[in-house]
């Protein structure tokens, strides 16, 4: 490594760069990462990938086990629906809601907890019990209220799990931000007149990224298996959308005489939840200022 | 036209502890005069630090004023903050946290520029211009702009510290140990830009210290503190030389010992 030399760059190397070049050398996480590029890409091009339509329905064909010769790769359902075109486009969603859900709650936290932490005193106070009074919530039951006054919406779960989530994510950037708060490069701040927004969104918010990230990456697979839980308990997507969890809960169904319907969606669920978590484990290796060989 | 630039006066600063609490600094009151160079001496939890956070108005003193320039230190509104950055600046013990380690050097420079233009944003050019000079003022090579602060060594970083305090040209500088966390070879380095600044700028400069060495360089009024009081003050060499207060002449033997050990 010689990023610290006199002489290596002009350029300047960020944190950001040290922390990716460390990453590419964690095999498990640049495997994950290449891997779960591979289910996106998938999951993303599926319709025009798969030869059937995943809500085509064919009683001829019921429950076919996987051949190559059949054209249904994955088999079929009892409905003689490709498990394949099914498999992918529920990857879509389960991918979508863990995104989506993971965004809502990054955006609330990130602000709700920077500014929190900042600010200190009684506006802390006050925004951190309005958090606590969120968590005393049953989520399950905050869900299913929702459910069943607005009626069952994807885009509901979304906002459901997202508004849950944000509440770990804004007490870990909290605890960043206070001791992120007597830093000196913040005092600096103040001192030459910056506002505190404009200290939050320069100087609080981009010193938190790294924790924030880690943490993105450990939220998706859990909202996605939230997700998993709500459609297996029948509140999640509705047909004829469907997603990774409502697949595996049918699949559970007829997992005797038709392994293939649990098997291949589990498959690709367990996969990206495993290729997620590694990624996560490898980012927070590589954002951890201790292993950096280069010191500081 | 008055010389007195920085006015501290009966301050009282206390720290809530879980037993209670802790009084930091008791009616210490001295004025800076500009041109001159203050320096504040004390072993560790003398008060000397808070003495400084209060002084810019980072902490607010139960009791006491502050005036800069005449006026009392208001922190509340963007009006008086940015007047307060434009006149009174600080330099900070730890050189390397004292930048934001995302941002490069250029952007770090930056700031205080941007921020004391408020709306009136400078053009792009003129920044540039200004960024280079003040590299260039406290003896950095240009490449240094692109940057980040952990690619750079403790004194360079505290030499970034003091070309960003100095951007807005302001009179008052206080600087709260800023060569304690720096190899001695450098120290005398950072001690020496200093002087030398504060002749061609003609910085009035607070200097909170626990090195007696580095105070005998460059103070010209010296205040001993000792469990948040000051216990002597006056002219540095006089008490440098003739110590009256029996602390002092502890600080001043313990010194002795060490330049022996």
């Amino acid at each position: 490594m010689n990023g610290g030399g006199i002489n290596a760059t002009v350029g300047g190397r960020s944190l950001w760069q040290n922390a990716g070049e460390r990453l590419r050398r964690n095999k498990a996480a640049m495997f994950s990462l290449w891997l779960l590029l591979v289910f996106v890409v998938l999951v993303v091009a599926g319709p025009w990938l798969a030869q059937h339509d995943y809500t085509q329905t064919n009683l001829s064909l019921g429950s076919t086990a996987p051949s190559l010769a059949g054209g249904h790769w994955f088999g079929t359902d009892a409905l003689g629906r490709d498990v394949l075109a099914r498999t992918l486009a529920g990857g879509r969603i389960s991918l979508l809601v863990g995104l989506v859900a993971t965004l809502v709650s990054l955006l609330i936290g990130v602000f709700w907890g920077a500014v929190a932490g900042y600010c200190g005193g009684r506006v802390d106070a006050l925004m951190m019990r309005f958090v606590d009074l969120l968590y005393a919530m049953p989520f399950m039951f905050f869900v299913i209220l929702l459910m069943v006054v607005f009626g069952r919406n994807i885009l509901l779960i979304f906002v459901a799990i997202g508004a849950i989530n944000w509440l770990d994510m804004a007490r870990i950037v909290r605890g960043q931000t206070i001791s992120l708060r007597h830093r000196e490069f913040i005092q600096a701040a103040t001192l030459m007149g910056a506002g505190t927004l404009t200290i939050i969104v320069r100087h609080v918010i981009p010193n938190l990224l790294g924790v924030v990230v880690v943490y993105v990456t450990l939220t998706i697979p859990q909202v996605m298996l939230v997700e998993s839980f709500l459609s297996y308990l029948g509140l999640g997507v509705q047909e004829p959308f469907t997603s990774w969890g409502a697949l595996v809960n049918q699949g559970a169904l007829e997992m005797e005489t038709a392994p293939w319907l649990l098997g291949f969606p589990a498959l690709f669920l367990a996969g990206t939840l495993f290729c997620f978590n590694f990624i996560g484990d490898g980012l927070r290796d590589a954002l951890d200022v201790k292993s950096d060989e280069d010191g500081w | 036209m008055s010389a007195v630039v920085l006015k501290v006066a009966d301050l009282r600063v206390s720290y809530r502890r879980s037993g209670g609490s802790f009084l930091a600094l008791e009616g210490v009151g001295f004025e800076l005069i500009r041109g001159q160079t203050l320096a504040v001496v004390g072993e560790s939890g003398s008060g000397k630090s808070t003495l400084a956070y209060a002084c810019a108005g980072l902490l607010t003193p139960e009791q006491g004023s502050v005036e800069l320039l005449g006026r009392p230190l208001a922190r509340q509104r963007a009006k008086d903050l940015r007047w307060q950055a434009q006149h009174l600046q600080m330099v900070f013990q730890d050189p390397v946290s004292s930048l934001n380690p995302r941002q490069t050097i250029a952007k770090s420079l930056a700031e205080p520029l941007l921020s004391v233009a408020g709306n009136a944003r400078p053009a792009a050019a003129e920044i540039s211009k200004r960024l280079a000079e003040l590299i260039a003022q406290v003896g950095l090579r240009q490449d240094i702009a692109n940057r980040y602060p952990h690619e750079l060594s403790g004194g360079q970083c505290q030499r970034v510290a003091i070309a960003r305090a100095l951007a807005n040209r302001p009179e008052v500088l206080i600087c709260d140990e800023p060569v304690s966390a720096l190899d001695i070879s450098v120290q005398a380095q950072v001690i020496n830009l200093l002087l030398e600044l504060q002749q061609k700028l003609a910085l009035s400069i607070l200097f909170i210290a626990h090195d007696l060495g580095v105070v005998r360089r460059i103070a010209d009024q010296l205040i001993v503190m000792h469990q948040g009081k000051i216990v002597e003050r006056g002219p540095a060499r006089q008490i440098l030389s003739e110590p009256q207060h029996p602390y002092t002449q502890n600080l001043l033997a313990s010194e002795a010992k060490l330049d022996f050990g």
